[in-house]
C-alpha cells in the first residue's frame, strides 16, 4: 500500500495531468513508480479513449452538433469519461491559448474538429500544430483569414499569431504583424453549407495562388518570399515563443501566474523554471511531449501541490469523475453541460481571442456559489458509487472508534489529500460532532454517520482551500 | 440521375426529404436526428426523431413527423411525449407504437391528430402504454427496434438486455430469445430489426458488427457480417429492412452508408448518400435568403452534403423504394431498378 505522500503526489498529478480520479484509482497507480504514471500519461494511444460511439448511438446531437450545449456536452463526455486524461487536458490548454469562439464561428460542428485537431496533435510538434491551425477552418473564419487578400491584407490573423498564439507583445513590430498576414494571403476557407438546410458539412480549407502575395516580405529580421509555413518556422525560432508558449504550459499545470496581457510587465512565478522549460522545448525541436514530461518530472511541479484555482471545466469534469456520475449517456447532460458556463467557462466559446482569465479571476461571489453548490450537491448524493466509496472507506478506517476529528481528517484526505487551515478544520470537527456521538453498530447509527459524512464532504467543498488543485 | 448499380440491380437516387428543424408545417419541415421510420398501407410515413434526448426545455425537440413520400408535411405529433424515442412502428389497426429507450416502455398514439408546431396536447397524446423495466421474461430494459408481424403481433429489441421479445399488441408475452456475448443467437446491445414477408427476424446487433436473421421462434439462421473485399465489415450497424426481393438493407452507422446484401448473405452494393439536391424543405428555406442562394451556388463540391451522416432507420415502401434516416435531419429515398442494364458505351468512348 503506498504511503499517504505517494498518494497526495499521485493525485496532484492526476488533478493537473487530466481530470482528477477516484481514490481507488489513486491508489491503485500510486502502487507504480511516479515516473511511470507520467509515462503512461504521455502515452495516450495505450490508453483506451472514451467511447463515443455509444455517445453518439444515445444522443446523435452530441455529434451532428447545431448548438453549443450539444457540442460542450460532446467534450465534457470525454473529460468525464476518457481513458487518456492528458490527451484531453492537452486539447483544453490549446483551447485556452488558441481561444477561438463560437459566437462568431458559428458552427459547432467546425469548433468540435479544432478541439479533434488539438485532441490529436496537442502532445506532438508545436511547429506543426501551429501550421494545422492556421489552415483550421474554425480559426480561418474566426481570425478573418477568409479577408486576407493579397491586395488588401487583413491583420487579425497574422497580430493575434504573434500576440496571443506564439510570442506576446513586445516582441515584434507592426511591420513584422503586417508582413506575417502577407505571408498568409491566399490561406482561406471554401464556401461554407448553410447548416439549417441539411446540417453540418465540413468547411474546407482552401489555397488560393492567385490571391497569394508571392513578394518579399521582411519578417522578424528575416527576408524572403516568405509563406505561411515559412513565418511559422522564423516564429518557432524565436526565444520570445519558448518563453511564451512555456509560461502558459506553467501557468496551466504547475501554479497560476498573472494574467497573458500583464506577461510583458510582470516576470513568471519561477523564471528558472520556464528557463529550464525552454531549453527542453528547443533541444527537442518543439515537441510538446518532452517537455511534457520533463515538467511532470520537475520538482518545481511536484512542489506545486493546490497553488492552482482549477477552471470550471476542471471542477466539473474532476468532480464527475471522482463521484462516478455521469459516466453514461443520460438525460441529465442537457442541464450538467450548463455547469461550466455558470462558473464562467462555457467551453467552445472563450468570451475573446484572448481566452479565459485564470487564476484568482475564476472566482467572484457568484461563480463561487455555483461551484460550491455543484460539488456539493454531488459529493452528498449518497446514490452515487463515488460517494458510497468514500463513505465505506471512511467508516473502514477507524472502526468503531470514530470521532469527529477522525471523520473530519478522512474526509480531508479522501478528496484531496488536503490540506486546510487549523481554524477550518476546527470549524469542521464542530460541525461532525455538532449531532453528539458517532456510531456505527447500529442502522440508524450508520446512516447518521453516512450522512455526516456526505455533509462534511458539501462542507469541505465550499472550503477555500477546496478550489485549488 | 445518381445511379448505384451492382448484380443486375439498380438503385436511383430519387429525392431527399425534411432538413434539420423542430419544425413542421406544409411548406417546410423536417427532422431533428431521426432515429427509424414507419411506412403505413396508404405510404404515410411516420417519421421519429430523437431530439435531444435530454429532460431540458427542448426535449419537445423529440417527435413523429407525419409526411407523404414526395415531401408533404402534414404535421407533427407525440411532442413532449419521450426521453430517448427509439423505435416506430404502425399496426393493422393503424395506430403507432414507439419504444423509448429511457422509460422502458413501449407508447401508442393515434395516427390522425396532428398538432401545427410549435403546439401539443398538454394533457398527453399517448392512448396507451405497455412495459416496465426489468430483466424477467416479459420486463424491457431499452427497448429499441420494434416490428409487427403478419398477425399483428410486435416484436421488439429489448436492447438493454440483448435479447428479442414478442409481445401480443397489447403487451401480453409471447416468447423470447437472445442473451448477452457474441455467439450466434447472442447480442451485443442490438438495436433495429425487421420482419421480411416470410416472417423472418432480422436484428441489427450492433455491438456485435453484424445483423443477425432468425426464423418467427427465434432459432438463429443466418448473420450479414459484410465481407473484406468490400469496403470492410459492418461497423456498429444500426437497422435492417428486406425489399419484395429479399435483398437487404443494412444501415451501416459507424460505417456511414447502407450495405446491401443478397438474400443468402453475399454483398451486393452500398450507398453512400447522394442527396446533393436540396430537399423541398431546403429548397423553401434557402429561397427566403438571396444572399444564401448566392453562396450555395458557389460550393465547388456538393458530395459531402449528399453523404449519409449515420444512417439509422431504414423501411421500404409499396414500391420497393428504399427510405433511409439520416441523422442530419433529412430522409433519402432510392429507387430500385430490378432490372438494370448497364449502358453499353461504344469502344471509341472508352
Amino acid at each position: 500500500m503506498a504511503g499517504r505522500e505517494e498518494i497526495a503526489l499521485t493525485a496532484h498529478l492526476m488533478r493537473r495531468a487530466g481530470f482528477g480520479a477516484p481514490r481507488g484509482e489513486i491508489e491503485e497507480l500510486a502502487e507504480r513508480s511516479y515516473e511511470d504514471v507520467v509515462e503512461l500519461l504521455l502515452n495516450p494511444q495505450d490508453q483506451p479513449d472514451a467511447d463515443m460511439d455509444t455517445l453518439y448511438r444515445y444522443h446523435p446531437m452530441a455529434e451532428q452538433t447545431l448548438t453549443v450545449l450539444t457540442g460542450q456536452v460532446n467534450w465534457l463526455y470525454r473529460m468525464v469519461t476518457t481513458g487518456r486524461p492528458l490527451q484531453e487536458k492537452m486539447a483544453l490548454f490549446w483551447h485556452h491559448v488558441f481561444a477561438t469562439g463560437n459566437s462568431k464561428v458559428e458552427s459547432v460542428y467546425q469548433m468540435l474538429k479544432q478541439v479533434q485537431l488539438f485532441r490529436e496533435c496537442g502532445m506532438g510538434n508545436y511547429r506543426d500544430l501551429l501550421v494545422r491551425l492556421a489552415q483550421d477552418p474554425a480559426m480561418l473564419y474566426w481570425l478573418d483569414q477568409n479577408e486576407n487578400h493579397k491586395r488588401s491584407p487583413n491583420e487579425n490573423w497574422g497580430r493575434e499569431l504573434l500576440e496571443l498564439f506564439s510570442m506576446g507583445t513586445s516582441n515584434y513590430t507592426e511591420k513584422d504583424v503586417f508582413e506575417c498576414s502577407r505571408a498568409f494571403t491566399g490561406w482561406t476557407l471554401g464556401v461554407k453549407i448553410y447548416e439549417p438546410l441539411c446540417g453540418p458539412c465540413p468547411w474546407p480549407f482552401e489555397f488560393h495562388p492567385e490571391d497569394h502575395d508571392v513578394g518579399v516580405k521582411s519578417f522578424l529580421g528575416h527576408e524572403g518570399r516568405f509563406d505561411g509555413e515559412d513565418v511559422i518556422d522564423v516564429i518557432v525560432q524565436q526565444p520570445a515563443c519558448h518563453r511564451f508558449i512555456m509560461r502558459h504550459l506553467y501557468n496551466f499545470f504547475v501554479a497560476d501566474e498573472p494574467q497573458v496581457p500583464a506577461w510583458p510587465i510582470e516576470p513568471p512565478r519561477d523564471p528558472d523554471a520556464i528557463r529550464e522549460l525552454c531549453g527542453v522545448f528547443v533541444e527537442s525541436d518543439y515537441e510538446m511531449t518532452p517537455v511534457l514530461r520533463f515538467l511532470f518530472n520537475a520538482s518545481f511541479f511536484k512542489e506545486a501541490q493546490y497553488q492552482k484555482v482549477r477552471n470550471p471545466a476542471e471542477v466539473v469534469a474532476g468532480t464527475l469523475r471522482l463521484t462516478g456520475d455521469m459516466n453514461a449517456p443520460d438525460p441529465r447532460w442537457g442541464d450538467l453541460v450548463n455547469q461550466t458556463g455558470y462558473m464562467g467557462q462555457s467551453l467552445l466559446d472563450p468570451p475573446s481571442v484572448e481566452g479565459w482569465h485564470t487564476g484568482k479571476e475564476w472566482i467572484n461571489s457568484g461563480v463561487l456559489i455555483n461551484r460550491v453548490n455543484f460539488m456539493a450537491d454531488q459529493v452528498r448524493n449518497a446514490d452515487l458509487p463515488g460517494v458510497r466509496d468514500i463513505v465505506e472507506r471512511v467508516a473502514a478506517s477507524n472502526g468503531h472508534g470514530m470521532t469527529p476529528e477522525h471523520l473530519v481528517d478522512e474526509c480531508l484526505d479522501l478528496l484531496g489529500p488536503l490540506e486546510v487551515k487549523e481554524g477550518t478544520r476546527a470549524e469542521l470537527v464542530e460541525q461532525a460532532g455538532a449531532a453528539g456521538p458517532i456510531e456505527l453498530e447500529t442502522e440508524a447509527g450508520y446512516n447518521d454517520f453516512s450522512n455526516r459524512v456526505e455533509e462534511m464532504m458539501a462542507l469541505i467543498a465550499g472550503t477555500r482551500e477546496y478550489q485549488f488543485g | 440521375m445518381i445511379t448505384t448499380a451492382a448484380a443486375g440491380r439498380a438503385w436511383h437516387f430519387s429525392h431527399a426529404l425534411g432538413r434539420p428543424t423542430n419544425e413542421h408545417n406544409g411548406k417546410t419541415g423536417g427532422y431533428r436526428y431521426p432515429v427509424d421510420l414507419a411506412v403505413a398501407p396508404d405510404d404515410i410515413l411516420y417519421v421519429l426523431s430523437r431530439g435531444l434526448g435530454t429532460k431540458t426545455a427542448f426535449y419537445d425537440f423529440g417527435r413523429i413527423g407525419k409526411t407523404t413520400l414526395d415531401e408533404e408535411h402534414l404535421g407533427d405529433f407525440a411532442r413532449r411525449e419521450f426521453t430517448w424515442p427509439a423505435g416506430i412502428a404502425t399496426s393493422q389497426d393503424d395506430r403507432v407504437f414507439v419504444t423509448d429507450e429511457w422509460e422502458h416502455h413501449v407508447a401508442i398514439f393515434p395516427t390522425d391528430v396532428v398538432y401545427p408546431f410549435p403546439e401539443f396536447n398538454p394533457d398527453g397524446e399517448r392512448i396507451g402504454q405497455w412495459g416496465e423495466a426489468g430483466s424477467e421474461p416479459g420486463q424491457l430494459s431499452r427497448p429499441s427496434g420494434i416490428e409487427f408481424d403478419a398477425d399483428d403481433n410486435v416484436y421488439i429489441v429489448d436492447s438493454g438486455n440483448d435479447r428479442v421479445q414478442k409481445f401480443t399488441k397489447d403487451g401480453e408475452y409471447i416468447l423470447g430469445w437472445g442473451g448477452s456475448g457474441s455467439e450466434p443467437g447472442q447480442f451485443d446491445r442490438p438495436w433495429g430489426m425487421t420482419i421480411d414477408s416470410e416472417g423472418f427476424v432480422y436484428v441489427a446487433d450492433w455491438g456485435n458488427n453484424r445483423v443477425q436473421k432468425f426464423t418467427p421462434g427465434g432459432e438463429f439462421a443466418l448473420s450479414f457480417e459484410g465481407t473484406k473485399d468490400d469496403g470492410g465489415d459492418l461497423s456498429h450497424p444500426a437497422n435492417v429492412a428486406v425489399d419484395s426481393d429479399g435483398d437487404v438493407y443494412v444501415t451501416d452507422w459507424g460505417n456511414l452508408r447502407v450495405q446491401i446484401y443478397e438474400p443468402n448473405g453475399d454483398v451486393i452494393t452500398a450507398l453512400y448518400g447522394d442527396a446533393v439536391k436540396l430537399s423541398k424543405a431546403g429548397e423553401y428555406i434557402i429561397r427566403r435568403d438571396s444572399s444564401t442562394i448566392v453562396a450555395f451556388r458557389q460550393v465547388k463540391d456538393l458530395t459531402p452534403m449528399g453523404r449519409f451522416e449515420r444512417p439509422t432507420g431504414i423501411e421500404i415502401d409499396h414500391q420497393d423504394r428504399v427510405i433511409v434516416c439520416d441523422t442530419r435531419g433529412r430522409l433519402q429515398v432510392y429507387a430500385k431498378d430490378k432490372a438494370f442494364v448497364a449502358p453499353e458505351l461504344k469502344a471509341e468512348l472508352l
